[in-house]
């Protein structure tokens, strides 16, 4: 039989387990909106009787659970770099087609212009409009091109600030990492403390994850070591390894290393992924097909040029002049001869416009100007200029278009298993709310019969006393 | 003939029918056990019944239906306070999450702002 001690004591456990499991309820509700969280379920185990004659000693917490399926999260963090990689080339793709503008907007309208002011050149050679007009769609197409060039350059400039950005954020979220590492190994690895540091190490490793694609091998004592590429450590325990973006790269551009390791080839998921590929694949395949674009553009209007004669009688000079070393499309501009400078004024007069000296209506040079329009020049003779750029258009909106399908395909299957994470993890509001309600109307239920019971109870303990 | 002291239903046998039922609803409270809650209304309800006809008790059995009576009361203590817990519990929940006494399946009363205040919490 029971003492009195052992009964009051079994009572006090009893109460206390039943406040503890209430309260890790009204901590799923409260943490529901809670980013990581993952819903914690009370251990209760029977605490044994002290002796044989004894029904028990009560109740008690043996522990509380996190609720979480270890093979959904590891498919989510190896989901989330291909989304976050895609959605990253996706933005700064787009933001390169609206630059490159829509067909007949942009350099393909300039070329036209420039074609069409060399016909009406051809058909009244020494007119002075006619000429200002050339000019003036020459200078035109020029600054096309150079702002083109200027705006590619910026867009590779702005992928270039946010792979540097992203190792920043990298280096934050592994340290961070790091030293929740430390913290659960001087915790009870079955504590709520443990529980909440793995909370927040989830959303650490999962915002990690959308940056970088990293590999996470679990720790015995909860936390996790990370490496990134071929195995380079980022963190290993309570030491992270931090990256760094030295400007060692292609054209100034950063580097990522580690340990100075480049690493920059090895990194294949999540936002710095997409950032290098849109810095160094995307942008820079752009720029090459715009600088061909350019460069022959240049080289066949200058022959067409050179070629001719000018209203002075002689042979006609560059047309277009150019920096090679600062790209032809970002350099190329109008002959000082023929446009002038700052200080000096324009020569009309220098644009050659005929072939034969001393021949004022003589128009081959315009007319063959204006012939460059059909002319197969590019791609190997099998493209047009106005073709080629078509063509540069065309890449850029396939290559966004592919991305964000791209994006939305790995983004249903992240969705999917983050569902299914969540069935497993997440907290029903009114899952927890229903189950509160329901206790707490039974227990009503029962205490309608509290007020006649203890009525009951003093009336006997009167009989029996 | 004198009548039994210790006559269906006795003291002793009611005392402890309440103290059982008592104690089960106490255990349920505590381990959140919503089926044992519902089955100790109708055994309440029995146990209550049983007490509306005269009893009386014997003397061999006074100490032992003492017991019985103060493990009873002990246990009506008990389901009171772990009862007031729960309530408190739920209303306090409840209020976090701005859903109010009018809460019902639809939630119709549910604010909210509630659940934004006690994010903060864990």
């Amino acid at each position: 039989m029971p003492g009195l001690f052992a009964t009051l004591s079994a009572t006090a456990k009893a109460l206390e387990a039943q406040s503890y499991g209430l309260d890790v309820t009204g901590q799923n509700i409260a943490n529901v909106g809670t980013a990581g969280y993952a819903r914690r379920e009370v251990i209760l185990t029977t605490t044994a009787a002290p002796d044989p004659f004894s029904m028990g000693a009560g109740v008690q917490v043996s522990g509380v659970t996190a609720t979480r399926d270890r093979l959904l999260e590891r498919r989510l963090q190896l989901e989330k770099p291909s989304e976050t990689r895609e959605g990253a080339i996706a933005d700064a793709l787009g933001v390169v087609e609206t630059m490159i503008g829509t067909s007949g907007s942009s350099i393909d309208k300039q070329m036209s212009n420039f074609f069409d002011a060399a016909s009406r050149l051809s058909a009244d050679p020494t007119a002075a409009t006619a000429r200002q007009d050339f000019l003036l769609a020459a200078q035109n197409l020029a600054g096309s091109f150079r702002d083109m060039a200027s705006r590619l350059a910026s867009a590779q400039q702005a992928a270039d600030a946010r792979v540097r950005g992203n190792v920043d954020e990298i280096n934050g979220l592994t340290a961070q990492i790091a030293r929740m590492n430390n913290q659960l190994g001087q915790v009870d690895p079955n504590g709520p403390q443990a529980l909440t540091l793995k909370d927040q190490e989830k959303v650490a490793l999962d915002r990690l994850t959308a940056l970088i694609d990293v590999t996470a091998i679990e720790r015995a004592d909860g936390g996790v070591d990370l490496t990134v590429g071929n195995g380079h450590p980022l963190v290993i325990g309570s030491d992270s390894i931090a990256l760094s973006a030295p400007q060692t790269g292609i054209a100034g551009f950063v580097d990522v290393t580690t340990n100075g390791n480049s690493i920059l080839t090895e990194v294949t998921g999540g936002e710095i992924a997409g950032n290098i590929q849109v810095r160094d694949q995307f942008v820079k395949d752009y720029q090459t097909r715009l600088e061909a674009l350019a460069t022959q553009f240049v080289t066949s209007s200058n022959a067409v040029h050179t070629a001719g004669v000018d209203r002075e009688g002689h042979a006609g000079g560059a047309l277009f002049t150019t920096v090679p070393a600062s790209g032809i499309a970002a350099s190329m501009d109008v002959s000082t001869a023929i446009a002038g400078t700052a200080t000096t004024a324009a020569n009309l007069n220098k644009i050659a416009a005929g072939s034969i000296v001393g021949a004022p209506g003589d128009n081959q040079a315009a007319r063959d100007m204006a012939n460059l329009r059909d002319a197969l020049t590019m791609d190997s003779g099998r493209a047009t200029f106005s073709d080629s750029w078509g063509q540069l258009a065309y890449k850029v909106g396939n290559d966004t278009q592919a991305a964000k399908e791209e994006q939305a395909s790995r983004q249903a299957i992240v969705n999917q298993v983050q569902s299914l994470s969540d069935a497993v993890s997440g907290v029903s509001i009114d899952e927890e709310s229903m189950t509160m309600l329901k206790y707490q109307r039974a227990y009503e239920a029962n205490a309608q019969f509290f007020r006649a019971i203890d009525s009951t109870l003093t009336t006997l303990f009167s009989i029996v006393n | 003939m004198q009548p039994s002291v210790d006559r269906e239903p006795g003291a002793h046998p009611v005392a402890v029918g309440l103290r059982t039922t008592l104690e089960r609803l106490a255990a349920a409270l505590t381990n959140v056990n919503l089926d044992t809650l519902l089955a100790c209304e109708g055994e309440m309800a029995s146990a209550l019944a049983a007490t509306n006809k005269p009893v009386e008790v014997a003397p061999e059995s006074r100490a032992a239906t003492a017991r019985e009576l103060l493990a009873a009361r002990a246990a009506l203590v008990r389901c009171s306070r772990l009862g007031a817990t729960l309530a408190d519990l739920t209303r306090l929940s409840l209020a976090s999450q701005g859903v109010g006494q009018t809460y019902g399946r639809r939630g119709e009363s549910r604010a909210t702002a509630g659940v934004h205040a006690l994010e903060a919490k864990g």
